[in-house]
């Protein structure tokens, strides 16, 4: 991979001169030096642990160039009813006309270019929280080609009741373009919001999606993170979620993830000040010869925090699902209560499950456990099912929604949980998985 | 000297606060004295210091049993000294049965004493024979220690051990909370058996239903960190009708 | 019996916490320092060995000098001098070696007396633990061969073998851990000077426990043992190993390698007690321990059973396998790992599940006291047609102290449907509540803690053989030594 420059970093220097806020050094040399740890890392490959069972065949074989900036085209509704603000960003760059941005008192949202080109230091200290760089290639072209986005402010002591959309939709053009969606989150003290970021793109063309969230809460702030990820059966997603948990505060996180034919969701929660809690929950489905890997690292960083995931994912065809959760308890993070339950069901032959659930424990007065399962769906079932007159088909269809749905139940907004619901309802029947 | 427990004027606390405010208390061998007190009165805390409970500090004020100083002894140290507690949550230890666990410790104390072991199977005939009293099942036996137990066994599994250690002072700390009647019979005949000259008892209730049963010598009623009032076993009788309301202190 | 008494007692018998760290003054044979062909040539010429052996091993060597130390384990230890080594060591011995136990240099029956492990066959007790005794680089003594021979069970040095069985050594030498399978496997199987074998034939059972104890004694000296097991159909082994090292300032390298062939309907049980030296308090000197173990269950029906557990060493980089490759069959791995003081240990298992409805067992116990790392790492592998294979696996990890930490690295990789995979996992500590309980009832901060840990080590020391569990449960208290208090 040592040939000359990375194709996904063509032109940078001569391009980068040109992108939002360059005039400032901060943001010239943040691009800059991410461009060169790209150069570094390279794409991830099988030698990296954190990448050992998710390889991103289409971005290794393809010459992917930056998306254009292209008008919005439709974007799907999954009937979440009213909502604070819908924030769209296509192919990253955020859409003012296309977007709904009522005025709500303590809400404030942003385009990521403003704040750049404005040079906002509050912003760039957000993007540049520390990245594990062995881990994370990908954050680093993104903050190579760091452009555009959408920034999202709560003030102190506000409660946003409805949600938040954004909308990260992918509008390919000629031949394989990715794209790099930037959000940033910064709930002020006892700020609460619910966030609902959602990733659609056409059907059937290649691209790919390289996107990022860091979110900063202050003391005692509430955030529901509810995150449906349903690119096109073509493309490339992957897309990372960094936010730090102050001392009483309280993340809700759920993945749902549906879409693409390479798919990695990373989140990386850092418990950081005594009382705070974490949920993060998800569900996931693939068919064809898709992957589908969920990835998590939660670190408790201080004493007396507590977290809990539950995570489900069915497999069809020879499609691959990966889970990688990692609970990490810091030297002195004492009275921890750290949970993971990991569930996967195959349905094909071909079809395979990695997981990988870590626990690294450095304290002695913690609570943690981790649970994984794979497996088949119960014959038992179906035929308790069966036995009450239901066909075989409506069984199986029946224990798979369910399957996931004990999972999309622990979300705790209704609208979002029934949209979520209907969604992978919907999945499963259009797939014929069910 | 065996002249019993003698506290004088103890004084101690959690932290910042203190919890007894000078207890004295004198419980001679064969009595069976009865601590009785609304919630957060001290009981517990005064079973948990005699006891040698790590997290309190004794401020004030002396525990002796058999004219030895007891707050200078490791808590296993006590034990040998013939002091046990019956704890009011009794703890689990996976994979350690209740018979490896009694074993051990009955040969531990025995050995601290300068007594010969028990012989293994001279030891499962006696420890059969004190199940039996309690009407525990000899499977019970095999478990490992309160994992799984009932509530009910739990405490019954607590007179278990105190008949197989005998001790020369049991504290037993609300062994009645969590037990339905037929449970409390059980314990209470468990404890009975077990009354002689030699052996005496420390019964911490918030009821008085128990001391229906194990009828006590001497009650003492026990109000924010203080001994308020002793009485016979007519006192506690008397407090089944009142409740602790007397007790409460000027607002 | 009290165990945890005795534990206490047997640790105030001791003045130093390890027991075994004495050492033996023997006149010993080198072969030169470093790491070369001549090496190599050096300790095939001194064992006599046949030309494709040592072809087999230059093998070895050469992919071994392309090959790189892996560094994917949750250990740390400074780089080790490969060319600062002896590769051989054996007891100097006047004749090419002992006939008999007669023979045998008294000071070496002496060192094992001290070992409690007796090697006249007379003492041992009631003639159901035959033993093999690997001193440095080579087997010294080999109990009750004749009485194994009636039956036809082969129980003697790796030499030995080469010299007696020689088809079948080659048969099924590197066929469970090829020579470039891993670098220390690699190393191994350049330099490997001794070690045991055993052969049970066709329907035998073999009538009594064999157990190999090996030593370390030479100074700057790698002890690179291989060991061999193949249990033809129906055929029945328990296999005991102990190992013990001197007390030494520096570090001492051991890289062995263990293969297990079970035919169909065959069962080995392999148990280990690894009692290497584990350094000083403060991380001085102890074993590397870089050790490959892998058991192919080949025929239908045939189990493997792993047990260990492991005390010692300094460095422990270990994980015992299964690949279960013959239809129903049966795949356990049991283990308790404690680490104290500044020991770290990265130990767990492989369960591959090739044939169907095989299925493996993982109990894993890891306990990490003093500023000790201590990693449970184990692969569950179910590949496409291995239907029916269920594994469940059991983790759990216990911390004393904090400034110790506990790892849980498991993969589990799943291509079939018709599989069952569960893995659970927990951390915990000691609880001030049950520490308390059994100071109460009359125990030492130290036996509660013996008591303790041997409860959360249950389900792993019941699968010892009995000789070795009592053993064991005093090891497990000694081991912890001055964790709490």
């Amino acid at each position: 991979m040592s040939q000359g420059e990375p194709i996904l970093l063509q032109d940078h220097a001569a391009l980068a001169a040109a992108l939002p806020g360059a005039r400032h050094p901060a943001v010239a040399a943040r691009r800059a030096e991410a461009a060169d740890r790209f150069r570094r890392l390279g794409l991830p490959h099988a030698r990296v642990e954190a990448w050992k069972y998710t390889r991103l065949k289409d971005l290794e074989a393809l010459p992917f160039a930056r998306a254009e900036a292209v008008p919005a085209t439709a974007v799907p509704d999954i009937g979440l009813g009213a909502v604070a603000a819908r924030v769209l960003l296509v192919n990253g760059r955020f859409d003012a006309a296309a977007s709904e941005l009522p005025a709500v008192p303590g809400l404030t949202v942003r385009s990521l270019k403003d704040c750049l080109e404005a040079g906002d230091a509050a912003v760039l200290e957000l993007l540049d929280r520390d990245v594990d760089e062995t881990q994370a290639p990908l954050a680093a072209l993104a903050g190579a080609w760091l452009e555009d986005g959408a920034v999202l402010s709560v003030d102190a002591g506000v409660a946003v009741d409805l949600p938040v959309e954004v909308v990260c939709l992918a509008v390919p053009g000629e031949g394989p373009r990715i794209a790099f969606p930037r959000l940033a989150v910064m709930l002020g003290e006892g700020a609460s919001l619910t966030l609902v970021e959602r990733f659609h793109g056409p059907a059937d063309a290649v691209y790919a999606v390289d996107a990022a969230t860091d979110i900063a809460m202050g003391a005692g702030a509430a955030l529901n993170h509810y995150v449906l990820q349903a690119e096109g059966a073509a493309a490339t997603h992957v897309s990372a979620a960094r936010c730090d948990v102050p001392a009483n505060g309280r993340y809700e996180g759920f993945i749902l993830q549906l879409g693409g034919h390479v798919a990695r969701r990373e989140t990386r929660l850092r418990m950081m000040g005594a009382g705070g809690d974490a949920k993060l929950n998800g569900a996931y489905a693939a068919t064809d010869d898709a992957v589908c890997d969920t990835t998590t690292e939660i670190r408790h960083v201080a004493a007396e925090t507590t977290t809990d995931q539950v995570f489900k994912g069915i497999l069809d065809d020879r499609s691959r699902g990966v889970f990688q959760g990692r609970v990490n308890v810091q030297r002195d993070a004492q009275r921890i209560v750290g949970n993971q339950l990991h569930n996967a069901l195959l349905l094909s032959r071909k079809a395979e499950v990695d997981c990988k659930p870590e626990l690294l424990i450095y304290a002695d007065d913690v609570k943690c456990s981790h649970g994984a399962t794979c497996g088949e769906l119960s014959e038992e079932e179906i035929f308790y099912l069966r036995s009450r007159g239901i066909d075989a088909a409506t069984a199986r269809s029946l224990l798979l929604e369910a399957f996931l749905g004990a999972a999309i139940d622990l979300i705790g907004n209704p609208p979002v949980k029934a949209a979520f619901a209907a969604r992978a309802a919907e999945w499963l029947a259009l797939r014929g998985v069910a | 000297m065996a002249n019993g427990l003698v506290i004088k004027d103890l004084h101690v606390n959690v932290g910042e606060r203190e919890i007894l405010k000078g207890i004295s208390l004198s419980v001679e061998p064969g009595k069976v004295h009865a601590i009785m007190g609304p919630n957060g009165s001290g009981k517990s805390t005064l079973a948990h210091v005699i006891s040698g409970r790590p997290g309190y500090e004794v401020t004030g004020g002396s525990v002796e049993f058999n004219g030895v100083d007891v707050l200078e002894m490791e808590p296993e140290e006590r034990a040998a000294a013939g002091l046990f507690l019956a704890f009011q949550y009794p703890v689990e230890i996976p994979g350690v049965t209740n018979t490896v666990f009694l074993k051990t410790a009955l040969n531990a104390q025995r050995k601290a004493r300068g007594e010969a072991e028990m012989d293994p199977m001279a030891f499962l005939k006696f420890l059969r024979d004190k199940a039996k009293l309690l009407q525990l099942r000899d499977e019970m036996l095999k478990r490992p220690l309160n994992v799984g137990f009932s509530g009910g066994e739990k405490k019954r599994n607590e007179m278990l051990q105190m008949a197989v250690l005998e001790p020369k002072l049991a504290i037993l700390d609300e062994t009645d909370s969590g037990l339905d009647i037929d449970a409390l019979r059980i314990v209470a005949e468990g404890v009975n058996a077990q009354r002689s000259p030699e052996r005496s008892f420390l019964v911490i209730t918030h009821y008085q239903r128990l001391l229906d049963y194990i009828v006590p010598d001497v009650v003492h009623v026990l109000a924010h960190g203080r001994i308020v009032e002793t009485g016979d076993a007519d006192l506690a009788r008397r407090l089944e009708k009142t409740g602790y309301a007397d007790y409460t202190p000027a607002a | 019996m009290a165990s945890s008494t005795e534990t206490v007692e047997t640790v105030n018998e001791l003045t130093g916490a390890y027991k075994y760290g004495f050492v033996t003054d023997i006149e010993t044979d080198f072969s030169p320092v470093g790491l070369s062909e001549e090496t190599v040539r050096f300790i095939s010429a001194r064992k006599n060995e046949p030309e494709w052996l040592l072809d087999w091993r230059l093998k070895a060597l050469a992919l071994w000098r392309k090959m790189e130390e892996p560094r994917w384990a949750m250990v740390s230890y400074p780089a080790i001098d490969y060319q600062g080594l002896h590769y051989y060591a054996a007891p100097k011995a006047k004749t090419d070696g002992p006939k008999s136990l007669d023979e045998v240099d008294p000071e070496l029956l002496s060192t094992y007396e001290k070992l409690g492990i007796p090697l006249k066959e007379q003492e041992i007790l009631a003639g159901v633990v035959a033993v093999d005794a690997v001193f440095d680089s080579v087997s010294v003594a080999t109990t009750y061969k004749a009485k194994l021979e009636e039956k036809g069970v082969i129980f003697c040095s790796f030499s030995e073998a080469v010299q007696r069985v020689p088809d079948l050594v080659r048969k099924y030498l590197g066929s469970v851990v090829p020579q470039g399978d891993n670098y220390f496997a690699c190393l191994n199987s350049a330099v490997f000077s001794d070690g045991s074998f055993v052969f049970i034939p066709k329907g035998v059972r073999c009538p009594m426990e064999l157990s190999t104890y090996f030593r370390i004694n030479a100074q700057n000296t790698g002890q690179f043992e291989r060991t061999l097991i193949v249990a033809e159909e129906g055929a029945y082994v328990s296999y005991l190993e102990g190992c013990t090292a001197p007390q030494r300032d520096e570090h001492q390298l051991h890289a062995a390698v263990v293969e297990l062939v079970a035919l169909d309907d065959a069962e080995i049980k392999y148990s280990t007690v690894q009692n290497w030296y584990p350094g000083d308090v403060e991380g001085k000197g102890g074993v590397y321990n870089f050790v490959t173990k892998r058991g192919a269950c080949r025929g239908k029906r045939s189990k493997i059973s792993w047990t260990q557990v492991e005390t010692g060493s300094a460095v422990t980089w270990k994980y015992p396998s299964c690949i279960l490759q013959g239809d129903d069959s049966v795949g356990e791995f049991y283990s308790v790992a404690i680490t104290n003081n500044a020991q770290q240990a990265d130990t767990g298992t492989k369960m591959i599940h090739i044939g169907k409805n095989t299925r493996s067992t993982i109990v894993s116990k890891g306990i990490a006291a003093g500023r000790s790392d201590n990693t449970y790492r184990g692969l569950v592998r179910v590949l496409a047609g291995a239907e029916g294979a269920r594994n469940y696996s059991q983790c759990d990890s216990l911390l004393i102290g904090d400034k110790s930490g506990a790892h849980t690295v498991p993969y589990i990789e799943s291509r079939t449907p018709f599989s069952t995979l569960e893995h659970e996992a927990t951390t915990a500590r000691i609880s001030d509540d049950q520490l308390f309980l059994c100071r109460q009832r009359g125990l030492s901060p130290e036996e509660a803690v013996a008591l303790i840990v041997n409860g959360f080590c249950k389900e792993v020391l019941q699968n010892l053989p009995m000789e070795f569990a009592v053993e064991a449960q005093k090891l497990v208290g000694i081991s912890l030594e001055g964790s709490v208090g």
